[in-house]
């Protein structure tokens, strides 16, 4: 049975296509078959950090939405990245469908619009066709169309925060919605928090505030910033005390 | 009729017959509404008697909301080896509505750029 994982956040700027690309990765790594779609329509990007080439992105989400092509047609196979130290990492295989990053295609879907049974359908298509244990739906931050039906078809929703008073109130807000979309389970991840702070406290603080489960608190890390999407970090940095909390982060997104 | 079929009638007759359901929609709909719908859009498809299983509620029931729903467009019909399946009919996200010169004028850039290479 696949699974349907999105990651959310109401403001930009979280981490979310990061945190989605090393929890799809460490997934893959375990031998699942794991496919990662950007419905990021607007400004895509989760394509930079699997190292896909603009120039070879023959097909996109965006054929797919204007019945141009099935939606596999617009699925790459980015399991070659999945090395550690030069070797390659065993893996059941890792699709990635982005989002087009022509200016013109993405002016004409935000002009035009487009059907959204069609992406709704995408989704389970996708997840037949390649044969998919997990899907992971990287989203748009704040709440428009693509993300609340990425919410309510999801099995997991996973709510990526960072310790700030505008994040604060902007988690409560889809916490409220994804509940009322009655995702099955809901997990809070803190992402860029100073090392000096006291993560327990915080995990425990942020836990009652929402009455939700914080999956992990993840540090602020110069690697990471140095890195600058250039990679996926987990795989740059297996040992980093930020890759083991990605794992358990992961190991919850896999559990029953 | 069942108090569960007045109540979702009266709010599909105070909402407009439009080309489908927007999330916005779902997320303003009562709780037994938004419950049946968040449901169906979860199975794909339903038959009447996932329907009328969900509802808990005998199949007339079952079969006079739906039958109302596909009448304003909020679920489609499909005929699967003679069974009818249902499921919710998304309304088309719009497109914005911005002065037409800024897409133009995009357009006449990209073109350009696309051009160039």
């Amino acid at each position: 049975m696949s699974k349907i994982v999105s990651v959310h956040s109401f403001r930009g700027g979280t981490g979310k296509s990061n945190t989605t690309a090393n929890l799809a990765a460490i997934i893959a790594g375990t031998g699942k078959r794991v496919g990662v779609i950007d419905t990021d329509i607007q400004s895509p990007g989760i394509h930079v950090l699997f190292g896909l080439d603009e120039e070879k992105m023959d097909k996109s989400l965006n054929d797919y939405l204007w019945g141009k092509c099935p939606i596999e047609d617009a699925a790459y196979d980015v399991s070659p990245v999945l090395k550690i130290g030069g070797i390659a990492v065993m893996s059941g295989g890792m699709y990635l469908i982005p989002s087009s990053l022509k200016a013109g295609e993405i002016a004409k879907v935000l002009r035009e619009g487009y059907d959204v049974n069609m992406l709704n359908d995408g989704f389970r298509d996708l997840t037949r066709k390649l044969n998919l244990d997990y899907l992971f739906i990287d989203t748009h931050p704040g709440l428009n169309e693509e993300t609340l039906l990425s919410i309510t078809i999801s099995d997991v929703l996973i709510i990526i925060m960072r310790p700030d008073a505008q994040d604060y109130q902007g988690t409560a807000v889809t916490v409220e919605i994804a509940r009322k979309l009655e995702v099955p389970r809901l997990m809070l991840v803190v992402n860029k928090v100073l090392p000096s702070m006291d993560f327990d406290a915080l995990e425990q603080k942020i836990e009652k505030t929402y009455d939700a489960h914080v999956a992990g608190v993840l540090p602020e890390s110069e690697e990471m910033i140095a890195l600058g999407s250039s990679g996926i970090f987990s795989l740059k940095y297996p040992d980093h005390p930020l890759t083991k909390t990605l794992r358990r982060i992961a190991e919850q997104v896999m559990a029953e | 009729m069942s108090g569960l079929f007045d109540r979702l009638g009266k709010e599909l007759e105070a909402r407009e017959k439009a080309s489908g359901l927007t999330m916005m929609d779902v997320l303003t709909l009562p709780d037994d509404l938004r419950k049946l719908f968040n449901w169906m859009m979860r199975q794909e498809e339903v038959g009447i008697a996932d329907v009328t299983t969900f509802l808990k509620h005998d199949e007339a029931t079952a079969r006079k909301l739906i039958a109302d729903l596909v009448e304003r467009c909020f679920v489609r019909e499909n005929q699967v080896g003679g069974e009818t399946h249902y499921r919710v009919r998304l309304a088309p996200k719009r497109g914005r509505e911005v002065p037409l010169d800024i897409w133009q004028a995009l357009g006449d850039k990209t073109k350009k750029q696309e051009g160039g290479k």
